[in-house]
Parts: structure tokens; C-alpha cells; sequence
């Protein structure tokens, strides 16, 4: 028997049984679906979070910490096995960041202000958005922050009122608007936590015209929502007295709990991160990062690959039913075949055929329901919460989909090869004789 | 007496039926010669459908030998079982055995399929073949729209499809009227012409004695009678 006339008994004998067919690859439809959300999922939340550590500004950036006296870097656990720094560290001074300057390969330090605070949109809908990050750009690194805005510009003078924003801020909150209808307008500071017996600064201290929107996507380790010149950042943090209450950020003015150092260049990196290691500090590369991360979506990627799955594996159940049904059903018709002179393996071709035509079926409607259920979810998370507009939670890529229909392929023809064994052995004279 | 076209030596066949052995076929040694009409008669469970899918390979004997023109089937791997029932055997059985979900044509176009032949020789051959059992009209129905010996003619034409050279007919009248019978037999001693070999199953003493000029009685799996075979 040739392939061709296999496969076209297969499909028949498949079509001879409609409802059954069906209800078996709905089935396998569901649990591929499941299995493409679910890895989508993962593939999706690891390439938005990789995008943000993508653009050689932010790789020749290492975030420093100052460790806690008497716990070296090599008492540390870590749980990946990457070196890195442990937060909460030691309060950094402006002596240390002199000390970080002093050293061979960088190009500048930035303390990070890290402020945490409340921010009103002045002239636009919506309330105050809580729990914003302030940072401040120094003008060493300026030229990057020109690089990544999509809108206006930055400050002309270190002590302008005015800030930049993050697209990924503000794209969900203001989509009406957009980032050029963002510039020139004003935010104002309203901290939520405003010691009750201070008065409340005068409005012109708070207030801050918006100057720029920057790609957020594009920052990696940089990861506040709004920047101001370093030195408004600084003063305003004074102001704030660190901003509103976390329980591990600073409020002490002139203290850092971390600084960003730029190396000179790409190369310098690695030797930039050992230096300042001697000289009693820890860093973080965005390498170090995309390692740690890598690491972590390999779990989380098995983790949901494998929740999955179990769909799958469940409707390998199914398949496995309707195959021993069909056998059982058929087994007069086996004998008829093997009277007429099917081999063993004619008789087990048919049959795995009809379950690799249901894992086929199944996993390719399954892979267009996963996908439309990912952008329908992709559609709804951009109007629920503030995401960046590139921003696909449920990413369905190639080798996914590739990968997903050739488990399905692959689970519905394990389900079928003992109910195909098992027909391929039957005795002919049993079999004519079954009824 | 020309060379056999196949034949059996000392067969046994012995079945386990729950804890209880049973001989089946007892020490047959028969052989069949191309071109023979012959009829195997006994009574119910006297072992004749068994000899006859010994014959035709669809089992294997306990003990003895099944040769095919000298070639031993016992010995032979399944696959090649499968392979000698596809290019030398015909069955027509009692109950017709076709394909309820299939139509005549497809039905008489499955051997060919499995021998793999292409879809167009395949339909050529099949329509040649109803044409002979005279239901070339009746092509696109279904076996359950057919009268029984419409069905068991489509079967014989199946049977006829890779052209064997051996037909075995079990019982091919049972389910008969004896008009229809008459002329399905009619059909199958018409076959004997060109040189084939019929052997047909029968408990129908009548049947045996007016279409085959050679009848074997089996009793309790042995033979009692060989009679008018050639000399």
C-alpha cells in the first residue's frame, strides 16, 4: 500500500466517525492553545523585558553598590551563581562617588536619586499616578537620553524646571494624547506622604514642564519614569526627603544607594566591574543581567511550557480512547484487510495516520486559537494597564509555532502507536470472525 | 497427476479454547492441482473452513508443512504471508467480508490498492472485473444496498482482482437462496477455465457433487473420502 493510499483511508475512516473525530481534536485544540498561550506568555514577557537592556549606552553601564561593612561579595549567596550587588547595601557618599570616578576606564558616574513619589498631570484627565520613580540625569549622559527620545527634547541648562518622560509611562496613560501632545505641559509633584507638621513646598518647587519623552524600552538598568536635570532631581529629592516611604530607599540627603558608572567603552566593561570590585564595591553589568535573566526565563519558560503541556498530555488520553475504540470497531475490517494481503505494518500505518491526522488538525486550530486568545489578551492588557506600545506580553513566535503543532503531531501519534500495534497484530482468522 | 498447486503434509491444527486443547485439523495431507474444482464437505467443527485458512495462509499450522508449488508457507515470515495471500489467493467467504463504508468499485479496487497499484489501473481493473460478475450498473452502491448475491459477487470479483492463480471459498452459498446460489456457483466453476484453481468449503453434499468433480469429507479434522480427483 503507498503512502498516498494510506493516508486517503486514514482521512476516510477518520471522516466515518464525525462527532467522535471532532470531540477528540477539540481536545488536542485546547491543549495546544493552552500550550501556545502559555509559552507565548513567557517568550513575550522575556523579549519585552530583554528590549529594555538592548543599545550599547546601556551596556557599558554598571549599577554599583557600596556592601554592608563586614559581608564581602564572596559571602554573599546568590542564587544563579552571577556576581552582583545585594540591596539593601551601604549608603554611598559623594566621597564614593569621587572614588568611582578615580577609577581607570570611567567615562562618568551618576549617583541614582531614586525618588518615589506621586505625580499629577496638570490640564489632563485622569488622577494622580502613585508610586512613580524620579531620577536624574547627569549631563554626562545626556547625549544617550538624546538618543532614545521620541519627542521633544531635553533641558538646554542643567538648572531648567523641566523633565523628561518614559514612553511606557505615559503611551498607556495619555494614548489620546500621544508623546508630542505631552510636551510643554506641566507635572506637578504631590506627595502622598506629606508630613503633616511641614508645609507643603509653594508650587513653583513642584512643578516641572515636560521637556521630552524618551523610549522607555530602551533604558535597561536606568529604570525611573521621569528625569530631571541631576541637580533639580537632587534638590527635589532634598525636598521630598527621599520621596514617599519604601522602607529601603534613602532620604538622607547626599546619600545614594546606588550609582550607574559608564565605562569608556564595551571592551572596558568586565575589567571596569573587577576594578571597582578591588576597590571594595560590587557591580552589575547589563550583561550580568541578560545572564541572570536568560536563567530565569528558562525556568519560567519550563514552568509554563509545562502547565502547558498537561492539556496536551490529557488529550493524549483521548486520542488514545478513540484509537483503541476504532480498533475494536474495526477489527473485522482489519481481518478483511489482512485476508486481502495488508502487512502488519499497512494495518498500523492507517492507524497512525488517523492520529497524526487528529494531532494535525488539533494542533494547527489549537495554534490559531492560542494566537487569536494572545491577541485578544495583548489587546486587553494595553487597555487595562500602562504598557509600552511595542510592548506583546503573548509573543507567538516561529519555532513556536512550529514547535507546539509538532508536539501535538507528536503526543497524538504516541497515543496511537499501542491501539495501532494492537491492530497490526491481530490475528486474520480472529479477526473476520469478530463481531 | 501436474505439480500442485499447493498442498498439505501432515497438518495440524490444534487451538487452546479456555484451558481445553482442540485438534482442529488432524494429519491432513491433501494437495490441489492447477485448473481443479474441488469441494472440502464435512459436517459443523468437522475442520474444513480451518484446512482452508491453513491453504490460504491466513494461519499456520501446528505441525506439518503447507507448500505453495513446493515453496513452504509454515516457515515464511508474516509479511510474506501477506505477500503470498495479495498475489496468490482469492477468498470468498461465507458472510462476503466487504467494507460496509465502501462502495463495489472501491471494495473490488482494494486489493490492487494494497498491492499498490496506481489509482487509474486500479478503476480500470475493478470496472472490468464488476462487468464480469455482470454489476457493472450497481458500482457506486454500497454493500448494505446490494442483495446478497450481489454482494458475493463483488466479493468474487475482489477475490479475482491481482488475478490468483487459487480461489478459496468458504461457504461462499451459505447465506444464499438456491437460485442465487446456483448461479454464484455457476460463476465460480466458469473460473476453473482458465487454468485457476477453486476449492470450496461446503457442508451441501448436493452442491459438492454437482459443481466439483473432486470431493475431500473431513471428519474430526481427518480425511475419510478423496473421491474424482485426477489420477
Amino acid at each position: 500500500m503507498t503512502f498516498a493510499d494510506a493516508f486517503r483511508m486514514a482521512l476516510e475512516n477518520l471522516g466515518r466517525r464525525p462527532g467522535r473525530t471532532l470531540l477528540t481534536t477539540v481536545g488536542v485544540i485546547v491543549g495546544t492553545g493552552a500550550l501556545v498561550l502559555m509559552i507565548s506568555l513567557g517568550v513575550g514577557l522575556q523579549r519585552g523585558t530583554q528590549a529594555l537592556f538592548s543599545g550599547e549606552g546601556g551596556l557599558r553601564r554598571i549599577l554599583v553598590t557600596k556592601p554592608l561593612p563586614n559581608s564581602g561579595p564572596k559571602k554573599r549567596a546568590h542564587p544563579f551563581g552571577f556576581s552582583g550587588p545585594g540591596i539593601p547595601g551601604a549608603l554611598m557618599t559623594a566621597k564614593d562617588v569621587e572614588d568611582l570616578r578615580a577609577i581607570q576606564g570611567v567615562a562618568f558616574v551618576v549617583p541614582d536619586l531614586i525618588i518615589r513619589s506621586t505625580v499629577e498631570f496638570h490640564g489632563l484627565e485622569g488622577g494622580p499616578a502613585t508610586d512613580v520613580f524620579l531620577g536624574g540625569a547627569a549631563s554626562e549622559e545626556e547625549p544617550e537620553f538624546r538618543a532614545v527620545l521620541k519627542a521633544g527634547s531635553l533641558w538646554s541648562s542643567p538648572d531648567e524646571r523641566s523633565c523628561i518622560v518614559g514612553s511606557r509611562f505615559v503611551e498607556g496613560r495619555f494614548k489620546d494624547v500621544g508623546a508630542e501632545g505631552l510636551i510643554g505641559r506641566t507635572i506637578i509633584i504631590s506627595h502622598r506622604f506629606w508630613p503633616e507638621e511641614e508645609p507643603k513646598p509653594p508650587a513653583e518647587e513642584v512643578t516641572f514642564r515636560i521637556a521630552g519623552v524618551f523610549s522607555s524600552d530602551r533604558m535597561g538598568l536606568r529604570g525611573a519614569a521621569i528625569y530631571f536635570p541631576f541637580k533639580v532631581g537632587e534638590a527635589l529629592r532634598t525636598r521630598l526627603k527621599g520621596g514617599e516611604p519604601t522602607g529601603v530607599l534613602t532620604t538622607k540627603p547626599g546619600t545614594y544607594m546606588t550609582c550607574s558608572v559608564s565605562a569608556k567603552s564595551l571592551d572596558e566593561v568586565d575589567l571596569v566591574k573587577h576594578r571597582l570590585n578591588d576597590a571594595g564595591y560590587e557591580g552589575l553589568t547589563q550583561k550580568d543581567m541578560l545572564v541572570l535573566l536568560e536563567t530565569l526565563f528558562l525556568f519560567i519558560d519550563g514552568f509554563l511550557a509545562c502547565i502547558g503541556a498537561i492539556g496536551l498530555i490529557v488529550s493524549l488520553f483521548g486520542i488514545a480512547n478513540t484509537m483503541a475504540m476504532a480498533v475494536l470497531e474495526r477489527t473485522r475490517e482489519i481481518g478483511i484487510l489482512k485476508a486481502l494481503g495488508a502487512r502488519g505494518r499497512d494495518v498500523r500505518r492507517v492507524f497512525l495516520l488517523e492520529s497524526a491526522g487528529i494531532g494535525v488538525a488539533g494542533g494547527v486550530i489549537g495554534l490559531a486559537a492560542g494566537t487569536l486568545a494572545g491577541v485578544a489578551l495583548n489587546a486587553t492588557a494595553h487597555g487595562l494597564f500602562e504598557l509600552s506600545a511595542d510592548l506583546r506580553l503573548f509573543h507567538v513566535s516561529i519555532p513556536l509555532a512550529l514547535g507546539a503543532v509538532g508536539f501535538a503531531v507528536l503526543v497524538s501519534v504516541v497515543a496511537g502507536v499501542f491501539p495501532a500495534r494492537r491492530a497490526a497484530r491481530l490475528d486474520p482468522v480472529g479477526a473476520l470472525r469478530y463481531e | 497427476m501436474p505439480d500442485p498447486l499447493i498442498s498439505a503434509e501432515k497438518v495440524v491444527k490444534r487451538y487452546l479454547l479456555g484451558e481445553e486443547v482442540v485438534t482442529a485439523v488432524d494429519g491432513v495431507t491433501v494437495s490441489f492441482a492447477p485448473g481443479e474444482m474441488a469441494a472440502i464437505v464435512g459436517r459443523s467443527g468437522s475442520g474444513k473452513s480451518t484446512l482452508l485458512h491453513l491453504l490460504g495462509a491466513l494461519d499456520r499450522p501446528t505441525s506439518g508443512r503447507i507448500l505453495a508449488r513446493g515453496r513452504r508457507l509454515d516457515e515464511q515470515s508474516d509479511d510474506e504471508l501477506a505477500a503470498f495471500r495479495r498475489a496468490t489467493v482469492g477468498f470468498v467467504f461465507q458472510s462476503f467480508q466487504l467494507l460496509p463504508g465502501a462502495t463495489a468499485q472501491r471494495n473490488v479496487e482494494l486489493p490492487l490498492l494494497l498491492a499498490g497499484l496506481p489509482p487509474a489501473e486500479r478503476k480500470a481493473r475493478a470496472d472490468k472485473l464488476l462487468d464480469r460478475v455482470g454489476l457493472s450498473p450497481r458500482r457506486g452502491h454500497r454493500p448494505s444496498q446490494l442483495s446478497g448475491g450481489e454482494q458475493q459477487r463483488v466479493a468474487i470479483a475482489r477475490a479475482l482482482a491481482n488475478d490468483p492463480p487459487l480461489l478459496l471459498c468458504d461457504e461462499p452459498t451459505g447465506n444464499l437462496d438456491s437460485r442465487t446460489s446456483e448461479e454464484i456457483l455457476g460463476l465460480l466453476s466458469g473460473l476453473t477455465k482458465d487454468g485457476r484453481t477453486v476449492v470450496l468449503v461446503t457442508h451441501d453434499r448436493a452442491i459438492a457433487e454437482r459443481y466439483c468433480p473432486r470431493r475431500i469429507e473431513l471428519s474430526d479434522g481427518r480425511v475419510v473420502t478423496d473421491t474424482g480427483g485426477a489420477p
